[in-house]
């Protein structure tokens, strides 16, 4: 049997608080506190979750610019952790990413041939191929010219900045693509315009994606799958279009109810502002979305519901869903 | 798109020329290399023969800017330390930037003790008086020319050491890195390839005026004796001579001083336009 595409196993990640003084540790706070899914070749998946759930810590571990404090993350059966640096740049040519911010992901002193063609130039020779002739490939599987090469950023828009970092994460021919907030800094009528052209090339490349978005309609057009995150951890998974067609967790449910519509419609039911981000009430006890959750029952504060299945396919981090 | 390009290039140039005080230090600046230059092949007199016949002369036309009190033409022993000061202020300069660059990258590139360890070093540097540090080495490695130029040098250090490592650290936070690194390149392809060119537009413009004031303690250092000895004119040196004889001939003082003012002042005009021209958050004009 084939490993999946991308494994992670339980991972959990701190971070310190600056120490309040200086012969006292800084407070840890869990960015993620066990964390685990799969992903099969050719089912994208979408983490959505609120600011502070985090979803950027995941996709900066999985990209291995962190090292996990417990877990793993296995990239085709293998930790990137532990593989020897001649192993890992071979793994590393199937693992690009695309970050949010287009104007701080390309270097404005490079000229775009020399962006896009970047991750060749760690491959051995064969490998490597005609470098500019896989840049115009590149760039024009994202609508670009290969006159652009010559062009520097700044000369570009948002938009096609983001297919720029696209084309860039695309030309190692990787097998799976980290986007973190691929079109959150871009005009909604750009937008659409960048989705489209991943959703292109998933068909085309055979390119999977890791999509983290707040935007359930952005998940909802690029991925088979979907996982949410509250706090650090998964509380629903499931294929995308019947989790967002019919949610079975509390906060899934919040999410969808606040997602902006054009038709106004009356709301189920009315969720509580977001409180701070950090440890759930009573450090490890209970369900970390009591406290905001209108169902929630004397159990909830007791007892942490564990992810289990509760439809064929779906599984729910929750007491009563 | 490529009208944009287009109309790019010559905007920047026009705002070249709008600049008067880049353009001032520029000339300046221009003048005080043609004139060290010109001084290497061709000087209207030695500018260390001795001739006691003609001693403290008026300009004139024979001597443009007169002679002093061992009869040297003063004109020719400027345009002579010009190439002195010129000389101490690149590779002062040189050696600061080397040291300090290579300090500052690699402590912003490798983070924890090591950054701890060449940033204490740049403050204990730093704590010393320039011109303390300066006559220390020179009292230490003796007078002369090259002392001096490592004395200068050595104080050029940690101020490149710091300016590099703060300037590459902001970079080292930008999603391009975390690209790169993605590529799997190391810390050193990392800062030579995105680091350094985007803090390359900073050190020159610290560089500019960390040479100005090369120039200013070439010539502190060489008016208590203790820089460019004699015979080879230095401009500090003029000004001490010229102490002397200061209410008899005070021109004496007067052209070497001005040498140093029109010196320093192109090369801080120079610095501040070139700053205004590549940094664009002080982008003004």
């Amino acid at each position: 049997m084939t490993p999946p595409l991308l494994a992670v196993e339980e991972l959990v990640r701190r971070y310190r608080r600056p120490r309040a003084f200086p012969w006292r540790r800084g407070e840890a706070v869990a960015a993620l506190s066990g964390v685990s899914f799969a992903i099969a070749r050719g089912r994208s998946l979408g983490i959505v979750g609120e600011s502070g759930s985090g979803k950027s810590t995941l996709a900066r571990l999985v990209m291995g610019f962190e090292r996990p404090d417990a877990g793993r993350v296995l990239f085709m059966g293998e930790d990137l952790a532990e593989a020897p640096p001649a192993r890992l740049r071979q793994l590393r040519r199937g693992l690009q990413m695309v970050f949010q911010d287009p104007v701080g992901s390309l270097d404005p002193r490079h000229r775009v041939g020399r962006i896009v063609g970047e991750p060749l130039d760690m491959l051995d020779g064969a490998a490597r191929g005609d470098r500019s002739a896989r840049v115009a490939a590149a760039l024009r599987s994202v609508g670009l010219g290969a006159s652009d090469a010559q062009r520097y950023p700044h000369e570009f828009s948002g938009g096609q900045r983001q297919r720029i970092a696209i084309a860039r994460a695309l030309i190692t021919r990787p097998a799976l693509i980290v986007a973190d907030e691929p079109v959150s800094a871009l005009d909604v009528s750009v937008q659409a315009q960048v989705l489209a052209v991943m959703k292109a090339l998933a068909a085309e490349h055979e390119v999977t994606y890791l999509l983290i978005s707040h935007d359930l309609a952005v998940i909802a057009y690029v991925t088979v799958d979907v996982a949410v995150m509250y706090r650090g951890a998964i509380v629903e998974t499931g294929p995308t279009a019947a989790v967002l067609e019919r949610p079975l967790h509390p906060y899934s449910q919040a999410l969808k109810e606040a997602a902006p519509r054009l038709v106004a419609g009356r709301r189920r039911h009315r969720t509580r502002p977001a409180a701070p981000p950090g440890e759930p009430a009573a450090a490890g006890r209970g369900c970390a979305y009591a406290e905001r959750c209108p169902l929630a029952q004397p159990r909830c504060r007791e007892e942490a519901p564990a992810l289990r299945e509760v439809a064929p396919g779906r599984r729910a981090a929750c007491h009563f869903p | 798109m490529s009208a944009v390009a287009e109309r790019g290039r010559p905007a920047r140039r026009r705002r070249v020329f709008r600049h008067w005080g880049l353009v001032c230090g520029a000339i300046l600046t221009a003048l005080l290399l043609l004139i060290a230059l010109v001084s290497l092949v061709w000087t209207p007199h030695s500018a260390t023969a001795i001739d006691l016949t003609q001693r403290l002369l008026p300009p004139s036309p024979r001597h443009w800017l007169g002679t002093d009190h061992f009869g040297r033409d003063i004109a020719s022993m400027l345009m002579v330390g010009a190439q002195n000061s010129i000389l101490v202020g690149i590779v002062a300069v040189a050696i600061g930037v080397a040291l300090g660059v290579s300090l500052g990258l690699l402590a912003a590139a490798q983070g924890g003790w090591a950054e701890e360890a060449a940033m204490r070093l740049a403050d204990f540097t730093f704590a010393f008086p320039a011109v303390l540090s300066a006559i220390l080495i020179t009292a230490l490695l003796g007078p002369g020319a090259v002392n001096s130029i490592i004395a200068i040098g050595i104080f050029n250090v940690p101020v490149f050491a710091r300016l590099t490592r703060g300037a590459a650290r902001a970079i080292w936070t930008r999603d391009f890195i975390l690209a790169t690194r993605a590529a799997g390149k190391g810390g050193l392809r990392i800062t030579l390839e995105h680091v350094l060119p985007n803090i390359a537009s900073i050190l020159i413009v610290q560089a500019t005026i960390q040479f100005a004031l090369a120039i200013l303690a070439e010539a502190g250092l060489s008016y208590i004796g203790l820089g460019t000895q004699p015979p080879f004119p230095s401009w500090g040196r003029m000004l001490n001579e010229a102490q002397t004889f200061l209410f008899l001939a005070p021109r004496l003082a007067i052209f070497p001083g001005l040498a140093i003012v029109a010196a320093v002042l192109g090369l801080n005009l120079l610095g501040d336009g070139l700053r205004d021209l590549l940094d664009p958050r002080l982008r003004r004009f």
